[in-house]
């Protein structure tokens, strides 16, 4: 369990890490070409990489009072699932009236469900989930990150079909692939919790387990996905094109 | 959502020099589009081209437009596109962010 525990916190830094650096490269570029895409997709992989660092940190350092590390760690990650929401809409429907709605109802959701919490009173372990609102929030990002990855494996088959005639890069397939399957893995983790806490067919030392190995390969995917080595670009098109040819 | 200005160029054009009516016109497009991995709302005059000189003829003569008919629809198809510029390059698509990250900005 020790072992396990510790791998934990260590999977945890290295996901933050990862999160921490394509956010900022994003958020760099984002101040360069002034656009809401990367702003947000920096601006939600940062907070998320924030809230891990500071849970590690605030756990290593033991300097907060374990509701305020909480509440901070709940806030910081709700306000990054919230970005998440406006990057499946900003990036894949932009014009969709739908999207726009349906990330201001999570906006809704996310901010109201957080202040009603703290309203409430903000208890640790009056029930499974902790707070009402830990579970809540963590349902909502279930459905922004399904969102996300049925949004980038549907673009991966359009532009596999559009590689084909030469309208896209077969290493962009790839990425928007890597991307999908980096918000699918996240998805893994709430779905884990759900069965141990909810239907008591996971033992606590499964979900300790599955949690560092989804946030490795999510944080694995996501490098990939955005800072793609160019060589890997270059072999990617380069063996794509010869299949086709 | 609106049809994109390419779409309605290329649409409007096998219309006029085809049998087909406006409705059947644009049908067969977006079924090329489709196959093409593209939208009728967010298809670029670039991108139509392409679909023009590499899947137009094949769904031509699926819809039993062969010969003179499919060479002038084709045509006139890609004379129309040629007007239209590049202004819309392309810009809004969700790989835009990708190749600006790539291009190192």
């Amino acid at each position: 369990m020790f072992f396990v525990m510790n791998f934990v916190e260590v999977s945890t830094f290295l996901s933050a890490v990862i999160h921490g650096v394509v956010g900022a490269r994003l958020l760099y570029l984002a101040g360069q070409t002034k656009k809401l895409p990367e702003a947000a997709i920096g601006g939600a992989l940062t907070l998320l990489a924030v809230a891990k660092f500071f849970v590690v940190g605030a756990h290593a350092l033991n300097a907060f009072e374990p509701v305020t590390v909480d509440i901070i760690e709940k806030a910081l990650s709700a306000l990054s699932h919230l970005l998440f929401f406006v990057v499946w809409w900003q990036v894949f429907r932009a014009d969709a009236l739908w999207a726009k709605l349906f990330t201001l109802l999570a906006a809704i959701l996310l901010v109201g469900g957080f202040a009603y919490q703290l309203n409430q009173g903000w208890v640790l372990g009056s029930h499974a989930w902790g707070t009402w609102y830990n579970q809540f929030r963590i349902d909502v990002a279930v459905v922004a990150f399904l969102w996300g990855a049925v949004e980038c494996f549907a673009y991966v088959g359009r532009l596999r079909k559009r590689a084909r005639i030469g309208l896209a890069a077969p290493s962009m397939a790839l990425r928007f692939a890597l991307w999908g399957t980096s918000v699918s893995v996240t998805l893994i983790i709430p779905l884990a919790l759900h069965l141990q806490l909810d239907a008591a067919l996971l033992s606590s030392t499964i979900t300790l387990a599955i949690w560092p190995v989804s946030n490795l390969i999510s944080g694995l995917c996501l490098w990939f996905s955005f800072l793609t080595p160019p060589a890997l670009i270059r072999f990617v098109d380069r063996n794509y094109q010869m299949e086709a040819a | 959502m609106a049809d994109s200005p390419a779409f309605i160029v290329v649409a409007d054009q096998i219309e006029k020099f085809s049998e087909l009516n406006r409705l059947q016109a644009r049908g067969m497009i977006r079924l090329v589009l489709k196959e093409a991995g593209l939208k009728a709302d967010s298809a670029t005059a670039f991108q139509m081209m392409v679909v023009a000189n590499k899947l137009l003829e094949a769904a031509l003569k699926r819809n039993g437009m062969v010969g003179e008919t499919a060479a002038t629809i084709r045509e006139n198809v890609v004379n129309a596109l040629s007007t239209m510029g590049n202004a819309d390059n392309g810009q809004n698509e969700p790989e835009a962010m990708f190749s600006r990250l790539s291009k190192g900005g």
